[in-house]
């Protein structure tokens, strides 16, 4: 980023008259606004996408009405939440009321700035990229409880509960599984992961071995159950909990929720795609780092997530809801002790490699092949 | 946009003040202010949960600190752990206790004027002790270094902190052992 | 690289875990696993911990393995066996669980921990270490509205205190630049050690450690704490983190204190020479001698009689401490073995008391010396002993530490302290005139099994034995032992 403003503030002679650190700043305000734009109107499209398949599997159109193929509802659904009234419960705490609804946006939005949508193409390229996705997420559980406890109102409370206790004990199998992939990497970079994984398909971190292949199923189960998506989605169980936490929000408020549970959809599905299935590369080696070219790998890196989306759409309509207990009891006595063993079997697959083939994720591979092999036959 | 009108008038009709050297200080003028009131208002706030919450803003100002000073690593340590975590087990903790509605400060002493005054005093000694002191300071390097892997190897290494790494996973341990026992549902006789 | 020093270490947390595991496997069915195992990793730890070879170098960087440290280690695996022991047939916890071994045994390791630490980061650690197991096991009664109280006040008292002590830690470190105790000492020999943030920070450790060893004024949490815990877990504290905190507290001095420079002197010698944390010593040991003692005065409960009795034996030490001589710390050492038996026993004979009487009442004593002439007698070596009177070890002690103090010329500090010892016989004699002289309440004998009076003969005997012979080898000992700390042993 700082290389990238450097370079245009050498290049263009009035940007030379400004100070550097106004020109940093807003850069950096500019860079912010563009993520912002895109990760909104992608989560637009997500929830058209989401209700067009949940449509079609219903065997019924789905929306299709507004632009084409319905492509534009979102902005109709947007223009009809603004121009709602804006309701705020009279027993509300409104502070926390108003504050709620910024941070669990913040939460899904802010980490956008590390994620590399291609070589190059991301706002802050930090060497603890992977450490910061994690860290920012866990604001929106702050954010969550306080729009439940601000409203003021037993569903709200309960589903915020439900939401908080379900979200910090993911947390635990999300960040190990994610550990896991970090072992393999040696870095926390996203963009370093990502150009790791270049070459042939089973470069992608998902083909390193069996641990690391049941790495990428558990990060996405517990991703889905932190996203609080069907089949985890009891936070907000409709059917029990009327909304969960966001019961009094109404408007523009309750649309803010709403783009941020889509925004950290399309978060985790570009990290999971980033982490395990290769980031921008197209599963045979080609150079995707060019000025050009990146732009291409952001189109295979989006087409990836997107595939992802559609996972976690299928798999709502899919699977009915669980109880409280048996997710508590599927976080910590299924998850999270298999994470823990893919922890440890790629540590010793890391080990193993590199003190007998002098290549990390040579044993993993060998053990891989035998499983495919044993699978054929 | 406004950059843009200002290009267009011309930088030469609008002086505008370089700031560049003063941005660290800028920025940690407004994270110390952040976390200061913030830590005034969890003190003073009248309800446990917006103490908690402003708390929170606390929280967040120090992790930004950390991050001014080049310390990544921490300050996303400071974030996953006490944001994501132990404050929400406080609120959690609160909300499950149901004492929300409990407005601090009506069962304390009526005047808080001693406690003011030797707080104040507290604070006035540490300031002098501070100002007084010449403290070895460093120059913040200009390109922040990664911490993340000598603070890994740091933790393995045999001559450094190997073994308090170890020890505190001993407390940890120990700490779950504790807390698992004193909230497990009593069956005693 | 040579691990044989961390080798007690290592034992004790394998007993953690095996406790843990056997616990959970045995799923309380047999309790007699668990306990054996702990028992035996501990008796493990304090023989290995006999055979490191003592030096003066650092182990693994943030250790140090001399005498002192070894000593240390043995005299807290030594406390946490008997405390197990004392529980078997204990209080309230008729049998202890698994959870009580293991806070147990990692409080011990953090004990052993801070007693060799030579890095601010280990020291801390082990610190929390020691006391955060604490705060659980004074609340294992959770029945007991009493035990939560105590426990919640001790969470309190140590999270503050705790908090403070990191605050003037990370003062320290931002001096000096560094976290290891002997480069502390090096800059500090540079100049640091005369910046008044340096006198900050010094107060605000030593007013963690003084937590820990509840030395005056951070001593409100003992009554109340001891008076809520059980007898076992009361000595326990009493004895070992007391200890603990003392290791700790003179691993800090002996790296900061060379080679920082005298403050100046407006009470005319008064107070023994030396750098912030001396001063605050001196005057902590003074306070805490005194309102220890005048505390026990009025106490009717045998628990909080011997909490403000620990406390007053707080100040004795720090008394040691503060002079800072070879002597001192021999006296310093010596002291400690004293304490050791003295206060166990005692805790041990409350222990039994209010098992069988169901309080701890002085008053239900009455003419409990004529049925159970044993126990009568038992208590009354250890009272004897506890207020410093020969022929008994806790005289031993007492007379080296005051030998320390002459011999550097404070009289005054002295007299105070034989003053003291003064007002201390008079508390301790009135748990006597209880005993004997005192009508019985009610008619009720104590039911004493063998483990009770083996374990109370195997800790009142050398208070005995101490005091009449051998003690001048006792002495050569911790002549030995005691300077370690200011290296080359």
């Amino acid at each position: 980023m700082q290389q990238w403003l450097d370079d245009l503030i050498a290049g263009t002679a009035w940007l030379q008259a400004l100070p550097t650190g106004l020109v940093y700043t807003i850069g950096i305000l500019v860079a912010c606004k563009l993520i912002l734009l895109f990760s909104s109107l992608l989560a637009g499209e997500v929830v058209w996408l989401e209700r067009r398949v949940s449509g079609r599997m219903q065997a019924r159109i789905g929306p299709n009405r507004v632009g084409p193929q319905g492509l534009l509802q979102f902005l109709a659904d947007g223009v009809k939440l603004l121009s709602k009234e804006d309701v705020i419960p009279a027993t509300a705490d409104r502070p926390v009321f108003v504050l709620a609804p910024i941070l669990v946006y913040l939460g899904a939005f802010a980490a956008f700035c590390v994620i590399p949508f291609g070589y190059g193409l991301v706002a802050a390229d930090m060497n603890v990229g992977l450490f910061l996705v994690l860290a920012i997420t866990s604001i929106e559980v702050v954010g969550v409880i306080m729009a439940g406890w601000a409203s003021n109102s037993k569903w709200a409370v309960l589903g915020a509960m439900r939401e908080v206790a379900q979200m910090i004990s993911y947390e635990l199998p999300l960040g190990l599984s994610a550990l896991a992939i970090a072992l393999l990497a040696g870095t926390l970079n996203l963009t370093d992961i990502a150009l790791q994984q270049e070459g042939w398909l089973w470069n992608w971190y998902v083909f390193r071995g069996p641990f690391a292949f049941a790495a990428f199923f558990l990060f996405f189960t517990a991703a889905l159950a932190s996203l609080k998506r069907a089949p985890f989605d009891l936070p907000e169980a409709e059917s029990e909990l009327v909304a969960g936490f966001h019961t009094e929000y109404t408007g523009f408020r309750f649309a803010i929720f709403f783009l941020a549970e889509y925004s950290a959809m399309i978060l985790f599905s570009m990290l999971a795609a980033v982490l395990f299935l290769g980031g921008w590369s197209p599963g045979f080696p080609v150079d995707l780092t060019g000025p050009a070219a990146r732009w291409i790998g952001f189109g295979i890196l989006f087409a990836k997530t997107a595939f992802l989306l559609f996972v976690m759409i299928w798999v709502r309509w899919s699977l009915p809801r669980f109880r409280i207990d048996k997710v508590m009891y599927l976080c910590y006595k299924v998850l999270l002790p298999l994470s823990v063993v893919c922890v440890l079997g790629l540590s010793l697959q890391v080990l193993l490699g590199e003190v007998l083939w002098g290549d990390q994720s040579a044993f993993g591979r060998w053990l891989m092949g035998l499983g495919v092999h044993g699978g054929i036959r | 946009m406004s950059a843009l009108a200002l290009a267009a008038v011309g930088p030469a009709a609008l002086p505008i003040p370089d700031l560049t050297p003063h941005l660290p200080g800028i920025v940690f003028g407004g994270l110390a202010g952040v976390s200061v009131l913030g830590a005034i208002g969890a003190a003073t706030a009248p309800r446990i949960v917006h103490a908690a919450f402003c708390l929170l803003a606390a929280l967040f100002g120090v992790a930004g600190l950390y991050f001014l000073l080049g310390a990544d690593f921490v300050a996303l340590g400071q974030v996953i752990v006490y944001v994501g975590g132990i404050l929400v087990l406080l609120v959690f903790g609160v909300l499950l206790t149901g004492r929300t509605q409990v407005v601090l400060g009506q069962e304390g002493p009526r005047r808080p004027t001693g406690a003011i005054l030797a707080g104040a005093a507290v604070f006035l000694g540490l300031l002098l002790a501070i100002g007084g002191t010449r403290w070895p300071a460093q120059p913040r390097p200009a390109d922040p270094t990664p911490t993340t892997a000598p603070i890994g190897r740091a933790f393995l290494d045999p001559d450094q902190f190997l073994v308090p790494f170890e020890v505190a996973s001993v407390l940890l341990l120990a700490a779950l052992v504790g807390a698992a026992y004193l909230a497990r549902r009593r069956r005693e006789p | 690289m040579d691990l044989g020093p961390l080798l007690p270490a290592v034992l004790l947390t394998l007993g953690i875990l095996g406790v843990i595991v056997t616990d959970l496997l045995g799923r309380g069915r047999r309790p007699a696993v668990p306990v054996t195992l702990a028992l035996a990793a501990l008796a493990a730890a304090a023989v290995a911990a006999l055979g490191i070879p003592t030096g003066d170098g650092l182990v693994l960087g943030v250790l140090r393995a001399d005498a002192f440290g070894v000593v240390f280690a043995v005299f807290c695996c030594g406390v946490g066996f008997v405390s197990i022991l004392a529980t078997l047939r204990g209080e309230a916890l008729r049998t202890p669980g698994g959870e009580f071994l293991t806070l147990v045994l990692s409080a011990v390791l953090g004990m052993v921990m801070l007693a060799m630490s030579a890095d601010l980061v280990m020291l801390y650690l082990a610190f929390e270490l020691v006391s955060i197991p604490s705060y659980v096991l004074v609340g294992m009664r959770r029945a007991d509205p009493r035990a939560n109280e105590a426990s919640l006040k001790y969470v309190l008292f140590g999270a503050v205190s705790s908090g403070a002590m990191l605050y003037g830690l990370s003062w320290i470190v931002g001096l000096c630049g560094t976290t290891s105790l002997d480069g502390l000492g090096a800059a500090l020999a540079n100049g640091a050690a005369s910046e008044p943030a340096f006198v900050v920070a010094s107060v605000l450790v030593f007013a963690g450690f003084a937590f820990k060893i509840s030395a005056v004024p951070f001593h409100f949490w003992a009554p109340d704490v001891y008076a809520g815990a059980p007898a076992a877990v009361a000595g326990f504290l009493a004895v070992a983190s007391k200890a603990a905190g003392f290791a700790g507290l003179v691993r800090v001095v002996a790296a900061t204190l060379p080679s920082v420079p005298a403050l100046g002197d407006p009470l005319g010698g008064l107070l023994p020479e030396g750098g912030p944390l001396i001063r605050a010593m001196a005057v902590g040991a003074l306070l805490t001698m005194t309102f220890g003692n005048l505390g026990a005065l009025r106490q009717r409960e045998i628990k909080r009689l011997l909490a403000w009795s620990s406390i007053a034996h707080a100040g004795y030490l720090l008394l040691a401490l503060c002079v800072w001589s070879p002597d001192a710390m021999a006296a310093l050492v010596l002291y400690l073995v004293a304490y050791l038996f003295m206060n166990l026993a005692a805790f041990l004979i409350a222990g039994i008391v209010i098992r069988e009487l169901g309080t701890g009442d002085l008053a239900a004593l009455g003419g409990l010396g004529r049925r159970h002439p044993g126990l009568g007698l038992a208590l009354a070596v250890v009272l004897f002993s506890l207020t410093g009177l020969p022929p008994f070890f806790g005289f031993v002690a007492k007379y080296s530490v005051f030998y320390a103090v002459l011999a550097k010329g404070y009289v005054w500090l002295a007299v105070i302290g034989l003053v003291n010892g003064v007002i201390s016989l008079y508390y301790y004699a009135r748990v006597l005139s209880f005993l004997y002289l005192a009508e019985p309440a009610e008619e009720r004998t104590l039911r004493l099994g063998w483990p009770d009076r083996g374990l109370l003969a195997a800790l009142v005997l050398p208070v005995v034995v101490f005091g009449v012979a051998f003690w001048g080898d006792l002495l050569e000992w911790a002549r030995r032992v005691g300077p370690a700390v200011f290296g080359g042993g």
